[in-house]
């Protein structure tokens, strides 16, 4: 089996999930009360009609008379030609809010990643190359500082100092300000500060403790005894298989955080991104938005996960491409 | 030969680890040479010493915990006082290793030929093509059928013997003086065994380089070595011509040794007891403990002095000194012709 047939099975495969996903959401949505009938029932009533013939007028209006799988195929349809309906609460398509929101929320979150990705294994790789020495120690306690303090608190805590108290950076986040602009990066600092410190805790542990096997493995040895450098046998020999270990733990911190902690901090930054969205969409029970937002986190999961596999296959030649 | 033939001069060699448990001396004050095309076997048991001092000649032993002093001395440059840039250019290009265990050896990640051309993209800023070229050509030359396509496989998918074969591929590629062979066969099974050997003889003679060979296997001994160290728990017991050690065997441990021989045709129990704790050598010969002949004077003061017995072979054993029978260690069948006094205590 090759690789090019390894590639298209773990793609099958991210589809086949994201389907499971998206059936998932519309058994949900088809047995749960739906708001725009309640609304037009109530409209009715209010305005002396009978309701339950506006009930039936939206019914048949939105298709929900349809057989099960009608509106199955229908929803599917929806979801992958991005048809993803209408927010009442925002008054415009889901996909235009989501896409106005992701263009935030990619603004902390590719520097974030992008940071973590190069800081968390080159602070490992140091720390166990320097074992139970001060700057291991430091390294370490640095780690667990950042993986121990919840992340809206650090958030609040550095808005607190360094915003009301020293009055270096902004306390909420401005939209009006061009993205490529000296004053966007200045307050994306904070956020992207706190999220990197939350997202390296564990994973330069895990590279620490990874990559300290490889330290003193014979191939190392080799590797001096061949005249190759310091730097270049840890950037060469140890990082390399420290990073199967270690991009799985990347990518499942990395997506836990922007899931979860994203939420968390947009809120304290006072960002518009999608995870102040999620949170205001269920607040105002805007369900097509709601499961909106759900799908974009959901759809980035399974891509991450997919494109970590693939990378696999690229660091560890040893990884088989054989069915599993 | 004469000494400034010598390729490798190691004096005094020293090397120290600070544990927990305090300092552990792993090769205590050992001196070696190493001449132009020549074959040394260090022989000894596991634990005696042996890879720590070949490590210790190009640095390779961590420091710290490690601890090396003594000097050693490549065509007259002292590698104990260059920079660490110098030090890497002679590991390069000067001295290589190969290790007992190949696949351990290897990176897992990269592609044989990758690793074994490294040398020359760090040392020699080779074009890519150029290094690769010489790469297969080695291969070729280490008996790796179908070099070219084997050259873009990884560890994984070689076997033993065949990664073997590529690590010395590895450390032929800077074209080195002298080649440290830390006990290259041990991890393999014994027809590959023989083959190894054949290609080292075979190499050595092709680019007249010394070979450092570090091995407990006297059978291998006898196969490749052309002068002979005898090491235990860091101390040189007997040193000879390989001929002088296998007819004369003279030091009651390489004696002992001998007799671990099984192809012999006889029963062998090994060597009763264990190698001294190294924390806390005991006084006098480090063998003394295990010894048969062991008197009370081989308990006392320093390991004994190497005495010369006959030209180039040298043992440190009380009883070659003057006012001991060196009878009483040596071998039945050997003919003696020591000076000898009567002094022997014990007899066999």
């Amino acid at each position: 089996m090759g690789m090019a047939q390894y590639i298209s099975a773990r793609i099958v495969y991210a589809v086949v999930v994201s389907m499971i996903i998206v059936t998932a959401s519309f058994l949900l949505l088809y047995f749960s009360p739906n708001p725009n009938i309640q609304a037009a029932a109530q409209q009715a009533a209010l305005g002396g009609e009978n309701p339950e013939e506006a009930v039936e007028r939206v019914k048949e209006a939105r298709g929900l008379n349809d057989p099960i799988h009608v509106q199955y195929m229908q929803f599917v349809e929806n979801v992958y030609t991005l048809d993803w309906g209408w927010s009442e609460t925002r008054s415009e398509p889901v996909t235009d809010a989501i896409v106005s929101s992701f263009k935030y929320t990619a603004q902390y979150s590719v520097p974030w990643t992008v940071l973590s990705v190069l800081i968390a294994p080159t602070l490992g790789i140091y720390s166990a190359s320097r074992m139970y020495t001060w700057k291991d120690h430091l390294a370490t306690g640095f780690a667990f500082f950042g993986y121990a303090i919840p992340n809206f608190f650090f958030a609040i805590l550095l808005v607190l100092v360094f915003g009301v108290w020293f009055e270096i950076f902004p306390i909420t986040y401005d939209t009006t300000v061009p993205i490529l602009s000296l004053e966007n990066a200045w307050q994306l600092v904070l956020p992207v500060f706190v999220l990197v410190t939350g997202s390296i805790g564990g994973t330069m542990r895990v590279a620490r403790n990874e990559s300290a096997e490889f330290m003193n493995a014979d191939f190392m040895k080799t590797a001096k005894a061949k005249g190759v450098k310091p730097t270049r046998r840890y950037t060469h020999h140890v990082l390399r298989p420290t990073l199967v270990p270690l991009s799985t733990s990347l990518v499942s911190a990395l997506f836990a955080l922007f899931v979860g902690a994203s939420v968390l901090v947009e809120e304290v930054f006072a960002i518009p991104g999608l995870g102040r969205l999620l949170v205001q969409s269920i607040i105002s029970q805007d369900t097509s938005l709601v499961l909106g937002t759900t799908l974009v986190f959901t759809f980035v999961g399974v891509v991450g996960n997919l494109v970590e596999d693939l990378v696999f296959t690229m660091i560890d030649p040893r990884i088989s491409y054989d069915d599993r | 030969m004469s000494v400034n033939d010598n390729l490798l001069e190691v004096k005094n060699l020293t090397t120290e680890f600070r544990t927990d448990n305090g300092m552990l001396t792993a090769v205590d004050a050992v001196d070696f040479s190493i001449g132009e095309g020549e074959t040394v076997c260090i022989v000894g048991e596991s634990g005696s010493g042996k890879t720590v001092a070949t490590e210790s000649i190009t640095g390779l032993v961590k420091e710290p915990p490690g601890k090396v002093s003594g000097t050693v001395e490549l065509e007259g440059k002292d590698l104990q006082s260059m920079n660490k840039k110098e030090l890497r250019q002679v590991r390069g290009d000067n001295i290589a290793h190969i290790f007992q265990n190949p696949q351990e050896a290897m990176n897992h990640c990269y592609s044989i030929g990758w690793q074994i051309t490294e040398a020359l993209q760090v040392h020699q800023d080779v074009p890519d093509d150029e290094a690769r070229k010489r790469g297969i050509d080695l291969l070729e030359r280490v008996g790796l059928a179908n070099a070219s396509a084997r050259f873009d496989d990884y560890p994984h998918e070689l076997s033993g013997g065949q990664k073997q074969r590529a690590m010395i591929a590895m450390a032929l590629v800077g074209n080195p003086d002298l080649l440290i062979a830390d006990e290259p066969t041990t991890a393999l099974d014994v027809t590959v065994q023989a083959q190894i050997l054949k290609l080292l003889n075979e190499l050595q003679e092709d680019y007249g380089m010394s070979i450092l060979f570090v091995t407990h296997d006297l059978g291998v001994v006898a196969e490749i070595a052309d002068r002979v160290v005898v090491m235990y728990a860091g101390k040189v017991m007997e040193r000879g011509d390989v001929f002088d050690i296998f007819e004369e065997p003279s030091h009651p441990y390489t004696q002992a040794l001998m007799e671990c021989i099984p192809d012999k045709g006889r029963e062998t129990d090994g060597i009763p007891g264990t190698l001294p704790n190294p924390y806390n050598t005991p006084d006098g010969c480090r063998f003394a403990p295990r010894c048969d002949h062991a008197n009370e004077d081989c308990t006392i003061g320093d390991q004994p002095e190497e005495i010369e017995i006959e030209r180039n072979h040298e043992v440190s054993c009380v009883y070659y000194q003057s006012g001991y029978d060196s009878s009483v260690v040596r071998d039945s069948e050997l003919e003696s012709d020591s000076s000898s006094t009567e002094m022997g205590a014990t007899d066999d």
